[in-house]
């Protein structure tokens, strides 16, 4: 893990995973900051002499990390299972499960990506609330994450995934009720659906791999 | 000073990141880049039954490494609804509140 960079989706679960399986409750720095201790007094580690100047100020930092930590992942919670389920069920009675899954997948790889892409992030956005406002349930979760990311990074298009995100949004936006019938490959379809997301597809082709928006 | 704010301050003291598990201890300390350990499991802890403190390290570790990435969020989140709180973000909105109620540590 490089601490200057976002965190991946895969290290954010294993931080998740951990806070689960860590002794839980509030840690406390003790003994002049020499150990950290559970919340039933048992110690938990012992800061190391090598470190002693700064065992304070490292323990204190852990007890406070170990504190906040459930708190500060709230801010990134990933979609529980149950919700991701009520979200594609949903979905799916409205004749969207394919797209809503796409969304879903859209939304993963958002959360690995890097600040370089943030073009491509902005884009994917634009189209993801287009998409969202035309009806289509989309996971709060993904729009928590995508507003978050969004509030970092200035908008980088170029012209031309200007043009493709303005076209995705009105052929997407139009079309969302009738999409559904359509069995074709996107790239091998003229549907208005399958159109704007190969628009999509093309003018950001790192973020479209695998079955998104597949028919 | 809220959570957001103690912890951004603790952890310009702390001592500076990555942290890992220190592979020589069957995963019962922590370790800076450098090989400089930062903490073991308490030898009077150590043999409380029961107790798996290997996650307990790892979790020590990897929070350090993340911390500067979650402060980013935080940050970003707090920037987000200063401009504008549409409903869907109830629970983030919630989630950023409880950080910034008063922390004195």
């Amino acid at each position: 893990m490089d601490s200057r960079k976002p965190l991946t989706e895969r290290e954010i679960f294993e931080l998740m995973d951990l806070e689960l399986k860590a002794t839980p409750g509030e840690w406390q720095a003790h003994d002049l900051g020499a150990s950290v201790h559970a919340p039933d007094g048992n110690p938990l580690c012992r800061m190391l002499p090598a470190m002693m100047s700064t065992v304070w100020d490292n323990s204190v930092f852990i007890a406070a990390a170990r504190n906040a930590l459930p708190r500060l992942l709230s801010l990134l919670t990933p979609p529980p299972d149950a919700a991701v389920r009520e979200a594609v069920g949903f979905s799916a009675e409205a004749r969207c499960s394919r797209l809503a899954r796409g969304i879903l997948r859209i939304g993963k790889k958002l959360r690995v990506m890097r600040a370089d892409m943030a073009s491509q992030t902005d884009a994917l956005i634009a189209a993801m609330y287009a998409i969202n406002d035309a009806g289509i349930l989309m996971p709060d979760e993904v729009l928590n994450y995508v507003s978050t990311e969004r509030a970092v990074q200035a908008p980088r298009l170029t012209p031309e995934q200007v043009e493709a995100v303005k076209m995705a949004e009105t052929l997407l936006a139009d079309t969302m009720s009738d999409y559904g019938d359509c069995e074709h490959d996107v790239g091998h379809c003229i549907c208005k659906y399958h159109s704007g997301v190969f628009s999509l597809r093309s003018a950001f082709p790192d973020l479209f791999t695998g079955e998104v928006g597949r028919g | 000073m809220n959570t957001v704010e103690m912890l951004r301050e603790l952890e310009a003291k702390a001592t500076p990141g990555l942290w890992r598990v220190h592979t020589q201890t069957a995963s019962h300390a922590v370790e800076t880049g450098d090989g400089y350990l930062v903490c073991a499991v308490d030898p009077a802890a150590s043999s409380l039954p029961g107790t798996d403190h290997a996650p307990n390290m790892s979790l020590i570790a990897a929070m350090r490494n993340a911390m500067p990435a979650l402060l980013r969020v935080a940050d970003a989140a707090k920037a987000r609804f200063e401009v504008w709180t549409p409903e869907t973000y109830q629970e983030l909105k919630e989630a950023l509140e409880a950080l910034e109620e008063a922390n004195n540590g």
